[in-house]
């Protein structure tokens, strides 16, 4: 890797890294929020309905940063950037099979 | 006031007898005065004040009893029983409703709405601090008789302010993420003991609906969903779907307080809320019945995608009916307060007679940022493990 391959992953993987530990805060508070909801509100209601979301947000949000460290592990290790791409695609279709499982139950 | 007669009905007294000019004069100031008691003790009872019959203090009720207490001289008389079958009467909502609430039986109490949340809440006009118990706002503004539907039945209050505050410390302390002061610094001015009028509703639905079956076939990129048409009816009813009758206590903390033990219910004596305040309902019969019948809906969705199985499932149209509809207006006790934490205000509330707590709390930044890293880090292992290194050779 050329040190300008060097400067983009850095400016990507700080984007990365931002981007995730912003919304991994948001996600974070809303998943407590669920597990909290999920304890204390005894027998159904739209309040708990609506609370329990939060537990999709957080399977999408873990799925989603798994898959883009996935993406800056193979650029770093194998120095190819176009090899991290092509996996990247595949492992994609992946997840929008398993996040289209999830939507389905 | 004898004990015993604490909440029974009294008559005017009946007119004296004329006996002559002087004493007729002497017979009316009697009558007059006798006659102005009365009506001072039927003021005092409509605005559910019981003097104590030692001292003359008010009494109030005493959580978790059968009784008023006399904070004063410590003097208990007892609610006087009353048939409890009343409480559990369910009433027909459709007769109710053609009668516009004036079937209802209605009281008038001293209330004052507050201008910053708009409940409108029981005050004596004696009282000089005017704190809105829900926002904690100064309530500027006159208090006035206003009428309200008597309850059929009250849940009545079995926590003492002491165990609203504990179960408000336990609530704190249990939080995830929350900062680690919070159960001791949290600073709770005063908690209000408020009776919050409940509407519960019971209905029977029948619907119809139209959909489709989705089944998945192929795989990778050929994977696809084949839609089959489907049309059904499903059936079930709805026993007791609470609904808030205020507008203060939000559907939120109304689920997060519950359950509700309806089957202790009361049936409804002024006894029970002496000393305590009590909101007047907001949100009328027919207004709760439409939100009690969003949830019915969410309900009946559920009910509809399991009868349509399959992998998939679409509704197109839905059509319910709804019979045998009936409702209860009861009041619950609800121990509310605010308290303070890092110069911001939270509210919490206490259900009065089981003791869960519920309110809005404060995360810790730090805490909060710390377990995101893990989760970062968490991903990152799962990332690895996905990537194309492990199997690289």
């Amino acid at each position: 890797m050329s040190a300008g391959d060097y400067i983009g992953f850095a400016i990507s993987a700080s984007l990365f890294a931002t981007l995730f530990g912003a919304t991994g805060v948001y996600v974070l508070r809303t998943l407590t929020l669920a597990l909290e909801g999920h304890y204390e509100f005894k027998g159904d209601s739209l309040t708990k309905r609506s609370r329990l979301a939060g537990f999709a947000r957080f399977i999408i949000w873990a799925v989603l940063a798994a898959t883009a460290w996935s993406f800056f592990i193979d650029w770093i290790v194998f120095e190819d950037l176009e090899f991290a791409f092509t996996a990247l695609a595949v492992r994609l279709q992946v997840v929008i099979e398993i996040l289209s499982h999830l939507s389905d139950n | 006031m004898r004990e015993g007669d604490i909440g029974a009905a009294t008559e005017t007294p009946a007119r004296p007898k004329e006996h002559g000019p002087w004493g007729r004069r002497i017979d009316e100031r009697l009558h007059r005065k006798e006659y102005r008691q009365q009506a001072d003790e039927d003021q005092r009872h409509s605005t559910r004040f019981f003097p104590c019959p030692s001292c003359g203090a008010d009494l109030r009720f005493d959580p978790g009893t059968a009784n008023m207490i006399c904070a004063h001289c410590g003097t208990e008389a007892e609610v006087p029983h009353v048939d409890d079958a009343v409480a559990q009467l369910e009433n027909c909502y459709h007769f109710y409703l053609g009668k516009d609430t004036g079937a209802m039986a209605e009281e008038e109490a001293p209330s004052i709405d507050c201008n910053g949340c708009g409940a409108s809440i029981e005050f004596h006009p004696d009282e000089h601090s005017r704190i809105c118990p829900f926002c904690d706002g100064a309530i500027v503004g006159d208090v006035r008789m206003q009428r309200r539907i008597v309850p059929q039945a009250v849940l009545p209050f079995k926590l003492i302010e002491q165990e609203a505050q504990e179960a408000m410390r336990h609530w704190l302390k249990s939080r995830w993420f929350a900062p680690n002061d919070i159960a001791d610094e949290a600073k709770a001015d005063h908690f209000h003991g408020i009776y919050v009028p409940f509407w519960t509703y019971d209905a029977y639905t029948d619907t119809d609906y139209t959909g489709a079956r989705g089944r998945r076939v192929g795989s990778g990129k050929n994977r696809r969903t084949v839609w089959t048409n489907v049309s059904g009816n499903v059936t079930g009813g709805f026993d007791d779907v609470i609904v808030s009758g205020s507008k203060s206590v939000s559907a939120e903390f109304k689920d997060a307080l519950a359950p509700w033990p309806l089957r202790e219910l009361e049936t409804y004596q002024t006894e029970f809320l002496a000393g305590f305040r009590a909101e007047n309902h907001l949100i009328g019969l027919k207004e709760g019945f439409a939100k009690a019948q969003v949830y019915m809906r969410a309900v009946i969705t559920d009910w509809i995608k399991r009868d349509i199985g399959g992998q998939r499932q679409r509704i197109n149209s839905t059509y319910t009916r709804f019979s045998k509809e009936t409702f209860k207006h009861i009041l619950v006790p609800v121990w509310i307060t605010h308290y303070d934490f890092a110069r911001k205000t939270y509210r919490l509330s206490v259900n009065g007679h089981t003791a869960k707590a519920y309110g809005e709390r404060p995360f810790s930044l730090w805490k909060l940022i710390a377990g995101t890293t893990a989760m970062m880090l968490g991903a990152g292992v799962i990332g690895f493990l996905v990537s194309a290194v492990p199997w690289a050779g």
